[in-house]
């Protein structure tokens, strides 16, 4: 083997070995973030699960609209799952719900909310925390408005009505209401389809 | 014999990767979508492999970069029918296909039904990319004798990113009870003019002469916006 390559092959071998210890290390370093523990629960006790009826009655059907179709997230296998009546339906041959007829159940809707604060269940809780301050840590915002990769691309915008409404609904309070402007924020998204 | 030096050796790793990457380059690595295509089954002998073939398949399955059919990739294809069950093809049906962007593409459905739309026909996106921007919102629509509006049906939702209108309309099985439904809990039925057999019957007669594939070639009516 010529002088040459002798060389090269240490140095490679130098700097592979040298990298491995190097990862090796940090990931043992690293200090525990207060930030990151596990919220179940407010203080006084009270659920950190963000309001159920405001979901319902304001932020569902947008994302049955904008998320919910069958190439999206109308999928049983997907991660983050949305019944919605003119797309996926839960299976109840009693029932008989099939795609297209109908409205959308209680039931559907309830398991859609279920899916959404199951996607990131203690961030959720940590932005139900913080009153909603700093919500585009979930990826159930990040994804939509192209922040990190997303299949479907950029589907909302910052600062548009489907943003504007689903923010509110993580700040508002538990058992509480949505402000006059995010209603006519949550109400133009609704139109979008 | 002369040892083989450092430099030698990437050059022989650079011909094994090329050669594999040749051999393998054309085939999708995706188990799911090599699954797919392979519960598609086999071509019916009776079409030839071409416009007419696979009626009411996700096209766009095989026809993509990464199937079979990459040397001839669609954005949007698939098979319009004129009723839920029989599974009629609709001819001479307009297919509009709206993107996100506001562009419009129409289509006209050959005598099986079928349909499809090219990246190029879309031009290119703000991205620079070649293709629709989704969503996309889609309508069809037949010219009738004797009817001046025709028969029109639109989605009610939009398209999120399948390109194959299979990929989400499937024929619906059998309710519990053994009923023919037209849609079911996980898909709305296949693309249809008209929600039951007997208004497709009313509404488009079935023609004994209609003979598909045609002997001649077939001529296809534009969609009116085209023709300005």
């Amino acid at each position: 083997m010529s002088v040459f390559a002798s060389r090269a092959l240490r140095a490679l071998f130098v700097v592979a070995t040298t990298s491995t210890v190097a990862v090796a290390a940090a990931s043992c370093a690293s200090v525990p973030d207060v930030d990151r523990l596990t919220i179940f629960a407010a203080e006084d006790g009270g659920s950190l699960e963000p309001d159920y009826k405001i979901y319902r009655a304001e932020v569902d059907l947008i994302l049955q609209q904008q998320c919910g179709t069958f190439d999206c997230h109308g999928q049983p296998g997907r991660a983050y799952r949305v019944y919605s009546s003119r797309g996926l339906r839960v299976f109840n041959p009693e029932a008989g719900l099939r795609s297209g007829l109908g409205e959308t159940t209680e039931d559907e809707v309830r398991y859609n909310f279920q899916s959404l604060i199951s996607v990131q269940p203690e961030e959720t809780r940590r932005v139900v925390a913080r009153n909603g301050q700093n919500p585009d840590v979930l990826i159930f915002l990040s994804k939509p408005l192209g922040a990190e990769r997303h299949k479907g691309g950029a589907v909302i915008g910052k600062g548009g009505p489907s943003y504007e409404c689903i923010t509110a609904w993580l700040a508002a309070p538990l058992g509480g209401q949505l402000g006059p402007n995010a209603l006519k924020q949550c109400a133009t998204a609704r139109t979008i389809r | 014999m002369r040892k083989l030096s450092l430099p030698e050796r990437s050059t022989t790793f650079l011909g094994v990767a090329v050669v594999v990457l040749a051999m393998f380059g054309g085939c999708s690595l995706d188990p799911v979508q090599n699954g797919s295509i392979q519960a598609l089954g086999d071509e019916d002998p009776a079409i030839p492999q071409g416009k007419y073939h696979r009626a009411g398949q996700p096209c766009v399955l095989c026809h993509s970069t990464t199937g079979p059919a990459s040397d001839k990739p669609f954005a949007v294809a698939g098979t319009v029918f004129v009723d839920p069950f029989g599974r009629r093809p609709s001819k001479q049906t307009w297919v509009r296909v709206r993107d996100g962007e506001n562009r419009q593409v129409c289509k006209t459905t050959n005598c099986k039904g079928n349909f499809f739309i090219t990246d190029d026909e879309f031009g290119s996106s703000f991205d620079g990319k070649a293709g629709p921007a989704y969503p996309l919102l889609v309508s069809v629509h037949r010219s009738l004798p004797g009817n001046p509006s025709g028969k029109f049906r639109a989605m009610q939702s939009h398209i999120g990113r399948d390109g194959s209108c299979a990929g989400c309309h499937r024929p619906a099985p059998p309710a519990a009870d053994g009923k023919a439904v037209v849609a079911s809990f996980d898909t709305p039925g296949v693309v249809r003019l008209y929600e039951t057999e007997a208004e497709a019957k009313a509404g488009i007669p079935e023609d004994p002469n209609d003979v598909c594939p045609p002997a001649a070639e077939e001529v296809l009516i534009p969609c009116p916006e085209d023709l300005q």
